[in-house]
Protein backbone atom coordinates (compact mmCIF):
# COMPACT_ATOMS: atom_id res chain seq x y z
CA UNK A 1 0.00 0.00 0.00
CA UNK A 2 2.76 2.37 0.94
CA UNK A 3 4.76 1.44 -2.16
CA UNK A 4 1.75 2.03 -4.38
CA UNK A 5 1.11 5.44 -2.84
CA UNK A 6 4.71 6.50 -3.31
CA UNK A 7 4.66 5.46 -6.93
CA UNK A 8 1.47 7.45 -7.48
CA UNK A 9 3.03 10.53 -5.93
CA UNK A 10 6.10 10.18 -8.11
CA UNK A 11 4.06 9.88 -11.23
CA UNK A 12 1.95 12.92 -10.42
CA UNK A 13 4.85 15.14 -9.35
CA UNK A 14 4.65 18.30 -11.39
CA UNK A 15 7.60 20.40 -12.75
CA UNK A 16 8.45 22.20 -15.96
CA UNK A 17 7.75 20.49 -19.23
CA UNK A 18 10.10 20.42 -22.20
CA UNK A 19 7.80 22.85 -24.04
CA UNK A 20 7.96 25.36 -21.20
CA UNK A 21 11.75 25.17 -21.07
CA UNK A 22 11.99 25.54 -24.85
CA UNK A 23 9.76 28.61 -24.86
CA UNK A 24 11.55 30.35 -22.00
CA UNK A 25 15.01 29.59 -23.39
CA UNK A 26 13.82 30.89 -26.76
CA UNK A 27 12.55 34.14 -25.22
CA UNK A 28 15.75 34.63 -23.25
CA UNK A 29 17.72 33.90 -26.41
CA UNK A 30 15.79 36.50 -28.45
CA UNK A 31 16.18 39.11 -25.73
CA UNK A 32 19.88 38.42 -25.41
CA UNK A 33 20.38 38.45 -29.18
CA UNK A 34 18.68 41.81 -29.50
CA UNK A 35 20.61 43.30 -26.58
CA UNK A 36 24.04 41.92 -27.49
CA UNK A 37 24.84 44.30 -30.42
CA UNK A 38 23.69 47.29 -28.39
CA UNK A 39 25.92 46.21 -25.53
CA UNK A 40 28.85 45.54 -27.87
CA UNK A 41 28.38 48.93 -29.53
CA UNK A 42 28.16 50.74 -26.22
CA UNK A 43 31.43 49.08 -25.22
CA UNK A 44 33.08 50.25 -28.46
CA UNK A 45 31.72 53.78 -28.02
CA UNK A 46 32.87 53.80 -24.41
CA UNK A 47 36.36 52.67 -25.38
CA UNK A 48 36.67 55.38 -28.06
CA UNK A 49 35.37 58.05 -25.67
CA UNK A 50 37.76 57.09 -22.90
CA UNK A 51 40.74 56.82 -25.26
CA UNK A 52 39.97 60.30 -26.69
CA UNK A 53 39.79 61.72 -23.18
CA UNK A 54 43.10 60.10 -22.30
CA UNK A 55 44.78 61.55 -25.39
CA UNK A 56 43.34 65.02 -24.67
CA UNK A 57 44.51 64.84 -21.06
CA UNK A 58 48.00 63.71 -22.05
CA UNK A 59 48.39 66.50 -24.62
CA UNK A 60 47.32 69.08 -22.02
CA UNK A 61 49.66 67.48 -19.51
CA UNK A 62 52.57 67.72 -21.98
CA UNK A 63 51.81 71.42 -22.44
CA UNK A 64 51.66 72.03 -18.69
CA UNK A 65 54.87 70.13 -17.98
CA UNK A 66 56.66 72.11 -20.71
CA UNK A 67 55.51 75.36 -19.13
CA UNK A 68 56.27 74.29 -15.56
CA UNK A 69 59.73 72.94 -16.35
CA UNK A 70 60.58 75.80 -18.68
CA UNK A 71 61.79 73.40 -21.38
CA UNK A 72 60.39 71.82 -24.52
CA UNK A 73 58.31 68.65 -24.43
CA UNK A 74 57.27 66.60 -27.44
CA UNK A 75 54.27 64.33 -27.81
CA UNK A 76 54.50 62.11 -30.89
CA UNK A 77 51.83 59.90 -32.39
CA UNK A 78 52.52 56.91 -34.64
CA UNK A 79 49.71 55.40 -36.66
CA UNK A 80 51.48 52.12 -37.54
CA UNK A 81 51.50 50.82 -33.97
CA UNK A 82 48.61 53.03 -32.77
CA UNK A 83 50.62 54.57 -29.99
CA UNK A 84 51.93 57.87 -28.69
CA UNK A 85 54.87 58.81 -26.52
CA UNK A 86 55.88 61.90 -24.56
CA UNK A 87 59.51 62.96 -24.29
CA UNK A 88 61.13 63.45 -20.88
CA UNK A 89 58.07 62.31 -18.95
CA UNK A 90 58.31 58.91 -17.29
CA UNK A 91 55.75 56.16 -17.44
CA UNK A 92 52.99 56.08 -14.86
CA UNK A 93 53.95 52.53 -13.90
CA UNK A 94 57.73 52.67 -13.94
CA UNK A 95 59.84 55.75 -13.40
CA UNK A 96 62.65 54.39 -15.55
CA UNK A 97 60.41 53.73 -18.57
CA UNK A 98 59.37 56.39 -21.05
CA UNK A 99 55.77 57.57 -21.18
CA UNK A 100 54.15 55.55 -23.95
CA UNK A 101 50.53 54.62 -24.48
CA UNK A 102 49.58 51.81 -26.86
CA UNK A 103 46.02 52.65 -27.85
CA UNK A 104 45.46 49.27 -29.48
CA UNK A 105 46.13 47.50 -26.20
CA UNK A 106 43.91 47.03 -23.15
CA UNK A 107 41.98 48.86 -21.85
CA UNK A 108 41.41 51.05 -24.93
CA UNK A 109 41.88 48.70 -27.90
CA UNK A 110 41.23 51.45 -30.44
CA UNK A 111 43.05 52.31 -33.66
CA UNK A 112 44.54 55.60 -34.77
CA UNK A 113 42.70 55.88 -38.07
CA UNK A 114 43.96 59.28 -39.21
CA UNK A 115 46.88 61.48 -38.23
CA UNK A 116 47.11 64.93 -39.76
CA UNK A 117 48.31 68.44 -39.10
CA UNK A 118 45.83 71.27 -38.62
CA UNK A 119 47.33 72.98 -41.67
CA UNK A 120 46.60 69.97 -43.90
CA UNK A 121 43.80 68.01 -42.21
CA UNK A 122 43.10 65.86 -45.28
CA UNK A 123 46.64 64.55 -45.72
CA UNK A 124 47.17 61.34 -43.72
CA UNK A 125 50.55 61.04 -42.04
CA UNK A 126 52.25 57.98 -40.56
CA UNK A 127 53.51 59.96 -37.61
CA UNK A 128 53.00 63.44 -36.26
CA UNK A 129 54.50 65.27 -33.30
CA UNK A 130 53.84 68.49 -31.42
CA UNK A 131 56.69 70.29 -29.74
CA UNK A 132 55.52 72.51 -26.89
CA UNK A 133 58.05 75.23 -26.21
CA UNK A 134 58.92 76.45 -22.73
CA UNK A 135 55.92 78.77 -22.80
CA UNK A 136 53.58 75.89 -23.62
CA UNK A 137 53.08 77.00 -27.19
CA UNK A 138 52.86 74.26 -29.81
CA UNK A 139 54.88 74.39 -33.02
CA UNK A 140 51.82 73.26 -34.98
CA UNK A 141 48.23 72.11 -34.63
CA UNK A 142 47.29 68.48 -35.20
CA UNK A 143 44.22 66.26 -35.52
CA UNK A 144 44.23 62.66 -34.24
CA UNK A 145 41.28 60.48 -35.24
CA UNK A 146 40.80 57.25 -33.32
CA UNK A 147 38.25 54.57 -34.12
CA UNK A 148 36.81 51.30 -32.88
CA UNK A 149 34.20 49.58 -35.01
CA UNK A 150 31.92 52.21 -36.49
CA UNK A 151 32.74 54.77 -33.80
CA UNK A 152 35.35 57.46 -34.09
CA UNK A 153 36.46 60.58 -32.25
CA UNK A 154 38.81 63.33 -33.26
CA UNK A 155 41.17 65.08 -30.88
CA UNK A 156 42.17 68.51 -32.19
CA UNK A 157 45.06 70.61 -30.96
CA UNK A 158 44.76 74.23 -32.03
CA UNK A 159 47.88 75.89 -33.43
CA UNK A 160 49.37 78.72 -31.32
CA UNK A 161 47.19 78.21 -28.23
CA UNK A 162 47.48 74.43 -28.01
CA UNK A 163 43.88 74.18 -26.88
CA UNK A 164 42.72 70.54 -26.97
CA UNK A 165 39.19 69.71 -28.03
CA UNK A 166 37.49 66.37 -28.57
CA UNK A 167 34.94 66.06 -31.35
CA UNK B 1 -3.67 13.78 1.47
CA UNK B 2 -4.86 14.36 -2.07
CA UNK B 3 -4.26 18.07 -1.94
CA UNK B 4 -0.74 17.34 -0.77
CA UNK B 5 -0.15 15.10 -3.73
CA UNK B 6 -1.31 17.69 -6.28
CA UNK B 7 0.71 20.54 -4.79
CA UNK B 8 2.88 22.24 -7.37
CA UNK B 9 4.87 25.55 -7.68
CA UNK B 10 7.59 26.94 -5.51
CA UNK B 11 7.93 26.61 -1.79
CA UNK B 12 8.43 29.52 0.54
CA UNK B 13 11.98 28.34 1.13
CA UNK B 14 12.79 28.36 -2.57
CA UNK B 15 11.36 31.87 -2.92
CA UNK B 16 13.36 33.09 0.05
CA UNK B 17 16.55 31.80 -1.53
CA UNK B 18 15.97 32.92 -5.11
CA UNK B 19 14.63 36.42 -4.46
CA UNK B 20 17.62 37.68 -2.44
CA UNK B 21 19.99 35.99 -4.90
CA UNK B 22 18.33 37.73 -7.83
CA UNK B 23 18.32 41.04 -5.94
CA UNK B 24 22.02 40.77 -5.17
CA UNK B 25 22.85 39.94 -8.78
CA UNK B 26 20.75 42.75 -10.24
CA UNK B 27 22.08 45.17 -7.63
CA UNK B 28 25.67 44.27 -8.40
CA UNK B 29 25.08 44.72 -12.11
CA UNK B 30 23.40 48.10 -11.57
CA UNK B 31 26.33 49.18 -9.43
CA UNK B 32 28.80 48.18 -12.14
CA UNK B 33 26.88 50.17 -14.76
CA UNK B 34 26.61 53.19 -12.47
CA UNK B 35 30.33 53.18 -11.76
CA UNK B 36 31.07 52.84 -15.45
CA UNK B 37 28.82 55.74 -16.39
CA UNK B 38 30.26 57.91 -13.65
CA UNK B 39 33.78 57.20 -14.75
CA UNK B 40 32.87 58.04 -18.33
CA UNK B 41 31.04 61.28 -17.80
CA UNK B 42 33.98 63.09 -16.26
CA UNK B 43 32.89 66.26 -17.99
CA UNK B 44 29.90 66.57 -15.77
CA UNK B 45 31.59 66.42 -12.45
CA UNK B 46 32.75 69.28 -10.41
CA UNK B 47 36.26 67.99 -10.00
CA UNK B 48 36.93 68.42 -13.70
CA UNK B 49 35.50 71.91 -13.61
CA UNK B 50 37.71 72.97 -10.70
CA UNK B 51 40.72 71.42 -12.36
CA UNK B 52 40.07 73.35 -15.59
CA UNK B 53 39.77 76.59 -13.63
CA UNK B 54 43.11 76.02 -11.95
CA UNK B 55 44.76 75.30 -15.30
CA UNK B 56 43.30 78.51 -16.75
CA UNK B 57 44.38 80.55 -13.74
CA UNK B 58 47.92 79.17 -13.76
CA UNK B 59 48.32 79.78 -17.48
CA UNK B 60 47.17 83.39 -17.24
CA UNK B 61 49.35 83.88 -14.17
CA UNK B 62 52.48 82.47 -15.80
CA UNK B 63 52.05 84.74 -18.83
CA UNK B 64 51.27 87.79 -16.70
CA UNK B 65 54.37 87.28 -14.59
CA UNK B 66 56.57 87.99 -17.58
CA UNK B 67 54.62 91.06 -18.72
CA UNK B 68 56.93 93.95 -19.50
CA UNK B 69 54.36 96.35 -20.85
CA UNK B 70 50.69 96.96 -20.19
CA UNK B 71 48.43 97.69 -23.17
CA UNK B 72 44.93 97.75 -21.70
CA UNK B 73 42.91 96.06 -19.00
CA UNK B 74 39.46 95.97 -17.40
CA UNK B 75 37.62 93.66 -15.00
CA UNK B 76 37.13 91.17 -17.81
CA UNK B 77 40.24 91.50 -19.95
CA UNK B 78 43.93 92.25 -19.90
CA UNK B 79 46.27 92.87 -22.80
CA UNK B 80 50.00 93.03 -22.29
CA UNK B 81 53.37 92.55 -23.92
CA UNK B 82 55.87 89.84 -23.01
CA UNK B 83 59.49 89.56 -24.20
CA UNK B 84 60.25 87.72 -27.43
CA UNK B 85 59.20 84.08 -27.37
CA UNK B 86 59.54 82.83 -30.91
CA UNK B 87 63.00 84.14 -31.69
CA UNK B 88 62.06 86.86 -34.17
CA UNK B 89 63.50 89.57 -31.96
CA UNK B 90 60.06 91.08 -31.40
CA UNK B 91 58.12 91.20 -28.18
CA UNK B 92 54.81 89.29 -28.20
CA UNK B 93 51.50 90.91 -27.43
CA UNK B 94 48.73 88.83 -25.89
CA UNK B 95 45.23 89.39 -24.64
CA UNK B 96 43.11 87.31 -22.27
CA UNK B 97 39.44 88.13 -22.38
CA UNK B 98 36.33 86.68 -20.79
CA UNK B 99 33.42 86.26 -23.20
CA UNK B 100 30.77 87.35 -20.68
CA UNK B 101 27.86 85.43 -19.19
CA UNK B 102 25.69 85.51 -22.30
CA UNK B 103 26.19 85.65 -26.05
CA UNK B 104 28.21 83.60 -28.51
CA UNK B 105 31.32 83.43 -26.37
CA UNK B 106 29.49 83.04 -23.06
CA UNK B 107 31.52 81.46 -20.26
CA UNK B 108 34.66 81.23 -22.35
CA UNK B 109 38.13 82.66 -21.91
CA UNK B 110 39.42 83.97 -25.22
CA UNK B 111 43.05 84.46 -26.10
CA UNK B 112 44.70 86.64 -28.69
CA UNK B 113 48.33 86.26 -29.66
CA UNK B 114 49.97 89.06 -31.64
CA UNK B 115 47.90 89.50 -34.78
CA UNK B 116 46.05 86.17 -34.62
CA UNK B 117 42.26 86.43 -34.19
CA UNK B 118 40.71 85.93 -30.76
CA UNK B 119 40.40 82.18 -30.12
CA UNK B 120 38.66 80.20 -27.39
CA UNK B 121 41.15 78.95 -24.81
CA UNK B 122 38.98 77.66 -21.94
CA UNK B 123 35.31 76.74 -21.63
CA UNK B 124 33.03 76.77 -18.60
CA UNK B 125 34.36 79.84 -16.84
CA UNK B 126 31.19 81.30 -15.34
CA UNK B 127 32.72 84.40 -13.84
CA UNK B 128 35.90 86.37 -14.28
CA UNK B 129 37.08 89.26 -12.19
CA UNK B 130 40.40 90.97 -12.65
CA UNK B 131 41.60 93.44 -10.03
CA UNK B 132 44.68 95.56 -10.56
CA UNK B 133 46.95 96.73 -7.80
CA UNK B 134 48.92 99.77 -8.90
CA UNK B 135 51.88 101.60 -7.46
CA UNK B 136 52.29 105.30 -8.11
CA UNK B 137 55.56 107.05 -8.65
CA UNK B 138 56.38 109.38 -5.73
CA UNK B 139 56.41 113.06 -6.67
CA UNK B 140 59.92 113.55 -5.27
CA UNK B 141 61.52 111.33 -7.91
CA UNK B 142 62.83 113.16 -10.94
CA UNK B 143 60.42 112.78 -13.81
CA UNK B 144 63.30 112.89 -16.22
CA UNK B 145 64.72 109.73 -14.76
CA UNK B 146 61.36 108.12 -14.45
CA UNK B 147 60.37 108.63 -18.04
CA UNK B 148 63.63 107.51 -19.51
CA UNK B 149 61.98 104.65 -21.37
CA UNK B 150 58.86 106.53 -22.40
CA UNK B 151 57.77 105.76 -25.94
CA UNK B 152 57.46 109.03 -27.85
CA UNK B 153 56.11 107.36 -30.98
CA UNK B 154 55.92 103.85 -32.33
CA UNK B 155 54.80 102.08 -35.48
CA UNK B 156 54.92 98.31 -35.23
CA UNK B 157 52.56 95.42 -35.86
CA UNK B 158 48.91 96.48 -36.21
CA UNK B 159 45.89 94.28 -36.98
CA UNK B 160 45.59 93.58 -40.73
CA UNK B 161 48.80 95.41 -41.52
CA UNK B 162 51.25 94.43 -44.25
CA UNK B 163 55.03 94.65 -43.87
CA UNK B 164 56.98 95.87 -46.89
CA UNK B 165 60.66 95.82 -47.57
CA UNK B 166 62.47 99.02 -48.48
CA UNK B 167 65.99 99.03 -49.80
CA UNK B 168 68.31 101.88 -48.82
CA UNK B 169 71.09 102.98 -51.14
CA UNK B 170 72.74 106.16 -52.42
CA UNK B 171 69.68 107.27 -54.38
CA UNK B 172 66.92 105.85 -52.16
CA UNK B 173 66.95 107.11 -48.57
CA UNK B 174 63.81 106.79 -46.44
CA UNK B 175 62.46 108.96 -43.66
CA UNK B 176 59.81 109.06 -40.97
CA UNK B 177 58.01 112.23 -39.97
CA UNK B 178 56.41 112.22 -36.54
CA UNK B 179 55.16 114.40 -33.71
CA UNK B 180 55.94 112.75 -30.36
CA UNK B 181 53.01 111.77 -28.13
CA UNK B 182 53.34 113.40 -24.72
CA UNK B 183 51.03 112.72 -21.76
CA UNK B 184 49.59 116.22 -21.32
CA UNK B 185 50.00 119.82 -22.38
CA UNK B 186 53.04 121.92 -21.60
CA UNK B 187 55.33 118.91 -21.32
CA UNK B 188 58.67 119.11 -23.05
CA UNK B 189 60.39 116.11 -24.52
CA UNK B 190 63.79 114.96 -25.69
CA UNK B 191 64.83 112.06 -27.87
CA UNK B 192 66.82 109.28 -26.20
CA UNK B 193 67.05 106.42 -28.64
CA UNK B 194 65.59 104.90 -31.79
CA UNK B 195 64.71 101.31 -32.53
CA UNK B 196 64.27 100.25 -36.14
CA UNK B 197 63.58 96.93 -37.86
CA UNK B 198 66.54 96.46 -40.16
CA UNK B 199 68.81 93.92 -41.84
CA UNK B 200 71.90 93.90 -44.03
CA UNK B 201 71.11 94.41 -47.73
CA UNK B 202 73.48 91.79 -49.12
CA UNK B 203 76.06 89.17 -48.19
CA UNK B 204 79.18 91.31 -48.66
CA UNK B 205 77.80 93.87 -46.17
CA UNK B 206 80.22 96.63 -47.08
CA UNK B 207 77.89 99.64 -46.82
CA UNK B 208 77.35 102.15 -44.06
CA UNK B 209 73.87 103.17 -42.95
CA UNK B 210 73.48 106.80 -41.95
CA UNK B 211 70.70 107.64 -39.49
CA UNK B 212 69.86 111.29 -39.03
CA UNK B 213 67.48 113.17 -36.79
CA UNK B 214 66.32 116.30 -38.57
CA UNK B 215 63.85 119.10 -38.13
CA UNK B 216 60.70 118.75 -40.14
CA UNK B 217 58.19 121.02 -41.80
CA UNK B 218 54.78 120.76 -40.10
CA UNK B 219 52.89 121.40 -43.33
CA UNK B 220 54.84 119.44 -45.93
CA UNK B 221 56.08 116.86 -43.39
CA UNK B 222 59.44 116.78 -45.18
CA UNK B 223 62.84 116.88 -43.47
CA UNK B 224 64.59 120.26 -43.31
CA UNK B 225 67.93 121.47 -41.95
CA UNK B 226 69.52 121.44 -39.47
CA UNK B 227 70.63 117.91 -38.72
CA UNK B 228 70.10 117.50 -34.97
CA UNK B 229 71.90 114.18 -34.59
CA UNK B 230 73.66 111.71 -36.84
CA UNK B 231 74.66 108.08 -36.24
CA UNK B 232 76.43 105.79 -38.69
CA UNK B 233 76.06 102.02 -38.51
CA UNK B 234 78.21 99.62 -40.54
CA UNK B 235 76.16 97.20 -42.63
CA UNK B 236 78.32 94.38 -41.28
CA UNK B 237 76.85 95.10 -37.83
CA UNK B 238 73.33 94.44 -39.06
CA UNK B 239 71.91 90.94 -39.00
CA UNK B 240 71.31 88.80 -42.08
CA UNK B 241 67.64 88.58 -41.08
CA UNK B 242 65.34 91.30 -39.79
CA UNK B 243 65.94 92.32 -36.19
CA UNK B 244 65.46 95.37 -34.02
CA UNK B 245 68.41 97.69 -33.91
CA UNK B 246 68.67 100.06 -30.95
CA UNK B 247 70.39 103.30 -31.76
CA UNK B 248 71.26 105.64 -28.88
CA UNK B 249 70.84 109.31 -29.79
CA UNK B 250 72.65 112.00 -27.88
CA UNK B 251 70.06 114.39 -26.41
CA UNK B 252 68.96 117.04 -28.89
CA UNK B 253 67.76 119.50 -26.19
CA UNK B 254 64.25 119.93 -24.82
CA UNK B 255 61.58 120.27 -27.47
CA UNK B 256 58.16 121.81 -27.04
CA UNK B 257 54.98 119.82 -27.39
CA UNK B 258 53.82 119.49 -31.00
CA UNK B 259 57.26 120.00 -32.56
CA UNK B 260 57.75 117.51 -35.41
CA UNK B 261 60.91 115.55 -36.16
CA UNK B 262 62.06 113.55 -39.14
CA UNK B 263 64.31 110.51 -38.91
CA UNK B 264 66.08 109.70 -42.13
CA UNK B 265 67.87 106.49 -43.03
CA UNK B 266 70.26 106.92 -45.93
CA UNK B 267 73.55 106.13 -47.58
CA UNK B 268 76.56 106.76 -45.37
CA UNK B 269 79.38 105.20 -47.42
CA UNK B 270 80.55 101.96 -49.03
CA UNK B 271 79.22 100.37 -52.18
CA UNK B 272 75.78 99.18 -53.28
CA UNK B 273 72.74 98.87 -51.04
CA UNK B 274 73.44 99.62 -47.38
CA UNK B 275 70.41 98.15 -45.59
CA UNK B 276 66.88 96.83 -45.84
CA UNK B 277 64.22 98.26 -43.54
CA UNK B 278 60.60 97.31 -42.97
CA UNK B 279 57.63 99.59 -43.45
CA UNK B 280 54.10 98.99 -42.17
CA UNK B 281 51.07 99.49 -44.40
CA UNK B 282 47.30 99.75 -43.89
CA UNK B 283 47.11 98.55 -40.29
CA UNK B 284 44.14 99.25 -38.06
CA UNK B 285 45.25 101.70 -35.39
CA UNK B 286 48.15 103.32 -37.23
CA UNK B 287 49.05 106.45 -35.26
CA UNK B 288 48.22 109.95 -36.41
CA UNK B 289 50.95 112.52 -37.01
CA UNK B 290 53.32 109.98 -38.51
CA UNK B 291 54.16 109.80 -42.20
CA UNK B 292 56.70 107.96 -44.28
CA UNK B 293 58.83 110.17 -46.51
CA UNK B 294 60.76 108.85 -49.49
CA UNK B 295 63.24 110.14 -52.02
CA UNK B 296 64.63 108.81 -55.30
CA UNK B 297 67.43 111.33 -55.75
CA UNK B 298 69.54 110.71 -52.69
CA UNK B 299 67.59 113.02 -50.43
CA UNK B 300 67.66 116.22 -52.51
CA UNK B 301 63.88 116.16 -52.84
CA UNK B 302 61.50 114.25 -50.59
CA UNK B 303 57.89 113.05 -50.95
CA UNK B 304 55.59 112.36 -48.02
CA UNK B 305 53.36 109.28 -48.29
CA UNK B 306 49.84 109.17 -46.91
CA UNK B 307 49.23 108.26 -43.27
CA UNK B 308 48.59 104.58 -43.95
CA UNK B 309 52.29 103.89 -44.34
CA UNK B 310 55.12 104.22 -41.86
CA UNK B 311 58.58 103.02 -40.92
CA UNK B 312 58.60 100.15 -38.44
CA UNK B 313 60.22 101.96 -35.54
CA UNK B 314 60.14 103.09 -31.93
CA UNK B 315 61.29 106.48 -30.70
CA UNK B 316 62.16 106.58 -26.99
CA UNK B 317 62.78 109.69 -25.02
CA UNK B 318 62.29 111.76 -21.88
CA UNK B 319 59.61 114.12 -20.59
CA UNK B 320 60.22 117.34 -18.74
CA UNK B 321 57.65 119.19 -16.67
CA UNK B 322 55.48 116.14 -16.24
CA UNK B 323 53.76 116.54 -12.89
CA UNK B 324 51.11 113.86 -13.16
CA UNK B 325 51.53 110.73 -11.13
CA UNK B 326 52.48 107.71 -13.15
CA UNK B 327 50.91 104.40 -12.26
CA UNK B 328 52.66 101.07 -12.48
CA UNK B 329 50.96 97.69 -12.44
CA UNK B 330 52.41 95.81 -9.49
CA UNK B 331 50.05 92.86 -9.17
CA UNK B 332 46.87 91.39 -10.56
CA UNK B 333 44.25 89.45 -8.61
CA UNK B 334 42.26 87.06 -10.70
CA UNK B 335 39.04 85.45 -9.51
CA UNK B 336 37.65 82.72 -11.75
CA UNK B 337 34.33 80.96 -11.19
CA UNK B 338 32.95 77.74 -12.56
CA UNK B 339 29.93 77.93 -14.84
CA UNK B 340 28.56 74.74 -13.23
CA UNK B 341 28.19 76.15 -9.78
CA UNK B 342 27.99 79.66 -8.42
CA UNK B 343 29.80 78.81 -5.21
CA UNK B 344 33.01 77.55 -6.76
CA UNK B 345 35.59 80.33 -7.06
CA UNK B 346 39.28 80.14 -7.65
CA UNK B 347 41.45 83.07 -6.68
CA UNK B 348 44.98 83.71 -7.69
CA UNK B 349 47.27 86.67 -7.22
CA UNK B 350 50.07 87.42 -9.63
CA UNK B 351 52.98 89.74 -8.94
CA UNK B 352 54.45 91.51 -11.93
CA UNK B 353 58.18 91.89 -11.29
CA UNK B 354 58.62 94.27 -14.26
CA UNK B 355 55.86 96.60 -12.97
CA UNK B 356 54.80 97.85 -16.41
CA UNK B 357 53.46 101.37 -16.61
CA UNK B 358 49.74 101.89 -17.11
CA UNK B 359 49.38 104.63 -19.70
Amino acid sequence: MFILRSAKRLAKKSGVTLAEITISVLIIGILAASAAPIYANSLLKYRVDVAAQRIAQDISQTQRVARQNNSTRTISFTSSDHSYAISSISSLDRVSAPYRVGLNQAPYRVDISLLATAAQPATPLTSVAIVFDRFGMPDQGIAVTISAGAFQKRVDVAPTSGRVSVQ
Amino acid sequence: MKSNQRRSGVTMLELMVTLPTATILVGAMALCITIMMRAKSQDDNLFRSTYDLSVAASQIASDLESAVSHVSSSATHIEFVVPDRNGDGLPEQMRYEWGGATGGNANKILWKYNQDPLAVLFDDVGSFNLLKATASAPASVSNHLLSETAVLKSINAFPDCVFREQVINASNPIGQYFIPDVPGSGIKWDLGSLRIMVRAADANADGILCIRVMRSDTTTKLPIAPILAEVKVAEARLGTSYQWLDIPISPISWQSQGVPLCITLGYGGGTGDVALVQTVENGTGMPANANLVTSIDGGTTWTASNVTRGLRFYAYGFYDGYTGQRAFLSSVDLKLGSSRTTTQKLETSVRLPASPEIP
